[in-house]
C-alpha cells in the first residue's frame, strides 16, 4: 500500500524536475530577456509545485502538511512577481529586444 | 525507484550548471538577475530531492528560507537597478 504511494511520489518528483530542467533550458537558449523570463516563469512554477506535491505524497507525513501548503502558495506568489518586476524594469530601461529581422542579418 | 531519483538528480544538476552559465555569461545585468532567480529555484528543487531521498521532513524550513531569500534578492536588485541603471537609447 505504501509502496504505491512512494512510486507515485517518485514519479511526481521526476516530472517536476523535468519541467524545471526545461525551464532552465529555455533560460539558457532563448535570445532575449523577455523570452527567457517567459520560459522561467511558467515552466519552473509548474515544476517546483509538482516537486513539492511529490514530496508530500512520498513522505505522507501529517506534520508537514501546513508548511507544504505555505511553501506551494509562496512559490505561486513569488516566482511570477519577481519575473514580472525584472521585465518591468528592463522595459523601462529600454534594453535589447529580439526581432525576427535579426535572424536574417546573421 | 532509485533510478527515478538518479534521473531527477541528473536533471537538477544540468539545470544548476546551465543557470550558472547564464549567471556568468549574461549580456546585461538583468540577465544575470534572471539567472540568479533560476539558480535559486533549481537549488530549491535539489533540496526537495535530497529531502525525499533521505526520507526526512526537516528541510521544509530550508525550502521556505531559500525561496524567501531568492525572491528578496532579485527584488532588491531590481529596485537598485531601477534607480541607477543608465537608459540606453540605441535603436
Amino acid at each position: 500500500m505504501s509502496n504505491w504511494s512512494e512510486l507515485l511520489g517518485a514519479c511526481l518528483v521526476l516530472l517536476g524536475s523535468v519541467f524545471v530542467c526545461l525551464g532552465v533550458l529555455g533560460v539558457w537558449r532563448f535570445p532575449d530577456l523577455f523570452c527567457r523570463a517567459h520560459a522561467l516563469t511558467k515552466s519552473m512554477t509548474l515544476g517546483i509545485v509538482l516537486n513539492l506535491i511529490g514530496m508530500w505524497v512520498y513522505l505522507s507525513d501529517h506534520e508537514i502538511g501546513l508548511k507544504l501548503v505555505i511553501a506551494i502558495v509562496f512559490q505561486f506568489l513569488t516566482i511570477p512577481i519577481a519575473s514580472h518586476i525584472i521585465d518591468l524594469v528592463s522595459l523601462q530601461k529600454n534594453i535589447y529586444q529580439f526581432k525576427s529581422d535579426d535572424l536574417n542579418e546573421q | 525507484m532509485s533510478i527515478l531519483f538518479s534521473l531527477s538528480i541528473v536533471l537538477i544538476s544540468i539545470s544548476i550548471f546551465l543557470s550558472c552559465w547564464r549567471l556568468i555569461q549574461g549580456p546585461t545585468v538583468f540577465d544575470r538577475v534572471l539567472g540568479f532567480d533560476s539558480l535559486s529555484i533549481s537549488v530549491i528543487a535539489g533540496i526537495i530531492i535530497v529531502s525525499v531521498l533521505w526520507k526526512t521532513s526537516l528541510y521544509i524550513d530550508a525550502i521556505l528560507i531559500f525561496s524567501l531569500f531568492g525572491f528578496l534578492g532579485s527584488l532588491s536588485f531590481c529596485f537598485y537597478l531601477s534607480k541607477s541603471y543608465p537608459e540606453s537609447n540605441d535603436e
